[in-house]
């Protein structure tokens, strides 16, 4: 099976003393280890989007990312919602990633247990590539990975994995399933009888 | 960075086989020892 190709940002921060200059996820702010590869672990806490994760943290035989969860390394399958994030934040660079171990697939993009990054791209705004240019090649260096303009970034990952794009078609979950996942037995017969006697 | 709607599948791929990344080829860096290194001057 062919490894997974995605697109994601990161965040460098150059004036950060502990980052040092290195790619930083930008949510969980975890830090991309130069030419090793990013393990994925969970990190979400109770009282975060989804305290479920503490079910799956504790059983040391299931592995990030669950898919009840909201762990893994994340990655979009066009690089569309990757270049729209990068207008939103400065030193924010985008690029392309490799992934593989268990993959949790979803419409918008994939969330891997084991990643590496591909290659990042130059930022369209000729003022921020000015900017940002020696910052980028330090990067790139670090990681040894090539800086592509962005209209090169599709062909180039395309050499060493797929897409895992879902079809359009492939049925999604069923509404009751959804209500099924999200609320326990005991709690569904509880709302439908408010529903139902008030 | 997050997705608001459910998975649609899980899958395995095994690791790649391609070969590790390699760091590019850098110029040997003298340590402050060799640079500090008394110079030895004849008698």
């Amino acid at each position: 099976m062919t490894p997974a190709v995605g697109y994601r940002f990161w965040r460098v921060d150059p004036d950060d003393a502990w980052t040092r200059g290195r790619l930083q996820s930008p949510v969980a702010e975890t830090l991309w280890p130069p030419l090793e590869t990013l393990d994925a672990e969970c990190q979400t806490r109770p009282g975060l989007r989804l305290a479920r994760a503490g079910l799956h943290r504790a059983d040391e035989l299931r592995v990030s990312p669950e898919p009840g969860c909201s762990c893994g390394i994340y990655a979009y399958h066009d690089i569309a919602p990757m270049t729209r994030a990068l207008r939103e934040e400065p030193y924010m660079f985008g690029g392309a990633v490799l992934c593989w171990g268990r993959i949790v697939i979803h419409p918008e993009g994939l969330r891997a247990e084991h990643a590496r990054p591909l290659a990042l791209c130059r930022p369209e705004s000729p003022g921020v590539l000015q900017r940002t240019a020696p910052l980028l090649e330090h990067v790139t260096r670090e990681y040894a990975i090539p800086l592509l303009e962005l209209k090169d970034l599709v062909t180039y990952a395309s050499e060493f994995g797929a897409s895992y794009k879902p079809d359009p078609s492939e049925p999604q979950p069923r509404t009751i399933d959804r209500v099924r996942n999200a609320v326990s037995f005991r709690q569904l017969v509880r709302r439908l009888g408010k529903a139902i006697g008030g | 960075m997050g997705f608001t709607s459910k998975p649609v599948r899980v899958i395995e791929i095994p690791e790649p086989a391609s070969e590790p990344l390699l760091a590019p080829e850098r110029e040997p860096q003298r340590t402050e020892r060799e640079e500090e290194a008394p110079v030895q001057t004849p008698a």
